[in-house]
């Protein structure tokens, strides 16, 4: 195994250890007794992933702590999704997916969400799904028709209107 | 019990209960027939629906929910081998084959009724041990809150098949978001960054909201296309059959409807666990285990059956002790506690007709769901038909739009976005999101208890170890951490013997 491989599959470790540091660091601002469980907690989940750590190699001592922790010696499988080993996708890809969602947010949050349903199922519809335009149309109106027939008329909550319309976050 | 049970039938009767029985019974379905969707997104986009009403309204919609995600990803299973939801996937076994052979509708027949009578007998399980429950909780004290949460927490984690180091990691992670705010002792506010929105904590809907139903939107929009692109022409026909079947071969329905129960008992170990158990013990006990696999109809009534029954056991920690058995038992549990209902004594004691509510629309919706699909499972196959570019951007603006309904904040959306990042990247590295949820659940019970058992004791950490009701949770707690380990010296010596023998 390559020393980029290796680092890149640690990599959800190391930054899960600076998220338990930093976390540990923070709550000795805190009384004792306030900080107690956070910093004890904070402790053991640094403590855990450096096992982890220490589990991903492909040494004896690699090798033992598998065989303790789950029962068999063999490397962790390539982690995918829903635990299917091997289906990772291309992290453009998942940029791409979480892209579309954090825009739908951004155009949400700007204009409100009766105008950004809407135009982020035409856009989604049309440019990512290849749909003709009539249907991305109606499926985005048809569907803020029923949030709007399900959230105002039936629950009588009131949806965000959008920073131009002068709503609070 | 008697008089809470009154008081919910007339809810169900006289104040339309039905009717979000029905509606919470056609959403489960469908959320059951989507492979990839099931009980825990159907459940969090339905929770910011359920504000405006009255909770045991919300109750039955709930358990309308409940009761019918088991059955609904059978359908599939049955008719198209892709089943709706995980658990379903051992019904694929001998479901699938009975398609082929022409059996469809004798084996959704079986499966409609196995899910029935299971999903009632898993209910009067529940209905049997909750007044137990109910004494047992009155004996504990702080110290005995404290490991219960604890032992919930490491039960769920190991459980996690082969990831306990990273099961408990994320329940660290979900610990460690619980602590976020003030502090509910000393009134200290905790990291929260100068960030006024974080002084009272993580919003725990919104997290679920993103760890499910967002988490799930970048997994369909990844996989696209469509569940399934050529649906055999199936005919559903000879159902009378299926359903006798099931009487035919009682021990199996009773052995499946146990199993689903004391498994779904378990915290973490889930209706996949229970409907692989009881489909392998009625091939072992079977007379003719070769035919299993083939279209035997006992291999689509045992999973079945135990499928639904384990709803029951699941509520059983869920509700006495506030410990969730599975991911949806705990978005259930934010359900609760949005309606303003702790899990537990209290529950327990003042409010049973919600309790009762939510045991009726459970055992009702079992049956009705049954009785819908077998009506209309044709055309219900075809919803796996449906592009999944559909899907996304509906369920991504239900989503953000009951994210910030809840509290008319866009920041509870934000929350969400955020937390369905992480929901992904757990999937996408491998770490099981249960126990991170669970663990926001029980992160307040965790240290409140633990510093109330401090006070009580002045400051004495033995507490924990003096009280025999604690002692036994101790010990408890130090088994289920040992399990990898049992597990791997049995295989060593299974192992072992294998090399040795002649």
């Amino acid at each position: 195994m390559t020393a980029s491989r290796r680092l890149s599959e640690a990599l959800p470790s190391l930054v899960l250890l600076g998220v338990a540091a930093f976390y540990a660091w923070v709550s000795f601002d805190y009384s004792a007794q306030t900080r107690a469980i956070p910093l004890g907690v904070a402790g053991l989940a640094i403590l855990l992933v450096l096992v982890d750590l220490a589990s991903q190699g492909e040494g004896a001592v690699a090798r033992r702590i598998r065989r303790v922790i789950s029962g068999s010696g063999a490397p962790s499988p390539v982690p995918g999704l829903d635990g299917q080993a091997g289906q990772r996708h291309a992290a453009r890809h998942e940029l791409a997916a979480f892209g579309w969602i954090a825009g739908f947010l951004v155009l949400a949050i700007v204009t409100g969400f009766y105008i950004a349903i809407p135009l982020y199922v035409i856009a989604y519809l049309r440019i990512h799904g290849g749909k003709p335009i009539l249907v991305a149309a109606a499926t985005g109106l048809g569907l803020v028709a029923v949030l709007y027939g399900l959230f105002e008329i039936l629950l009588g909550y009131e949806v965000f209107g959008g920073l131009i319309t002068g709503d609070y976050l | 019990m008697g008089d809470a049970l009154l008081t919910s039938l007339s809810a169900l009767v006289v104040s339309g209960g039905v009717f979000y029985l029905l509606l919470g019974t056609i959403v489960g379905l469908v959320f059951g027939i989507i492979p990839g969707l099931g009980g825990p997104t159907a459940l969090a986009l339905l929770i910011p629906l359920t504000f405006g009403l009255d909770t045991t309204a919300a109750m039955f919609l709930a358990g309308g929910i409940m009761g019918a995600i088991p059955f609904g990803g059978s359908v599939t299973a049955i008719l198209l081998n892709t089943p709706g939801t995980a658990p379903n996937a051992a019904t694929v076994f001998d479901g699938y084959p009975m398609t082929l052979e022409g059996r469809a509708g004798e084996a959704l027949g079986a499966a409609a009724t196995a899910s029935s009578i299971g999903g009632i007998f898993g209910i009067l399980i529940l209905f049997a041990v909750l007044p137990v429950a109910r004494e047992i909780i009155l004996a504990f004290a702080p110290p005995e809150f404290f490991m219960l949460a604890v032992l919930g927490l490491c039960a769920i984690a190991v459980s996690s098949d082969g990831k306990m180091l990273k099961g408990l990691i994320a329940a660290c992670l979900g610990l460690m978001i619980a602590f976020v705010g003030y502090d509910n002792v000393s009134g200290t506010v905790r990291f929260a960054f100068g960030i006024d929105y974080l002084w009272d904590g993580i919003p725990l809907i919104p997290a679920l909201i993103g760890l499910f139903a967002i988490a799930q939107i970048v997994s369909l929009y990844l996989a696209g296309g469509s569940i399934t692109e050529n649906p055999t022409a199936v005919r559903v026909n000879r159902v009378g059959d299926g359903i006798r079947a099931v009487f035919r071969h009682w021990p199996t329905l009773l052995r499946g409807s146990g199993i689903g129960a004391l498994v779904g008992a378990v915290p973490g170990v889930g209706g996949t666990v229970a409907a692989f158990l009881s489909y392998s013990v009625t091939v072992q006990t079977s007379k003719d285990p070769e035919s299993f696999g083939k279209g035997n109809i006992q291999g689509v009534i045992a999973p079945e059956a135990s499928n639904n029954a384990r709803e029951g056991g699941a509520l059983i920690p869920t509700l006495a002790f506030g410990i969730p058995g599975s991911a949806e038992m705990a978005v259930f549990l934010g359900l609760l506690v949005l309606h303003g209902l702790q899990p537990g004594p209290s529950l327990l004691l003042n409010n049973m007709s919600v309790i009762t509510s939510l045991m009726l629309s459970i055992a009702i919706a079992s049956v009705l769901a049954s009785v819908l699909c077998l009506m209309v499972a044709r055309r219900l196959a075809l919803i796996t038909l449906i592009d999944v570019n559909f899907l996304v951007p509906v369920i991504l603006s239900v989503s953000l739009v009951g994210a910030y309904a809840l509290n008319s904040s866009m920041y509870d959306a934000i929350v969400a976005v955020i937390f369905g990042a992480v929901g992904y990247l757990m999937i996408r590295f491998d770490y099981p999101r249960l126990p991170l949820v669970i663990a926001m659940f029980l992160g307040e019970v965790l240290e409140v208890s633990y510093r109330q058992s401090m006070m009580i004791a002045r400051g004495d950490w033995t507490v924990f170890f003096t009280r025999p009701l604690s002692l036994v949770l101790f010990l408890l707690v130090i088994l289920s951490l040992s399990v990898p380990f049992i597990r791997y010296l049995l295989r060593r010596r299974g192992a072992n013997r294998e090399s040795t023998a002649p």
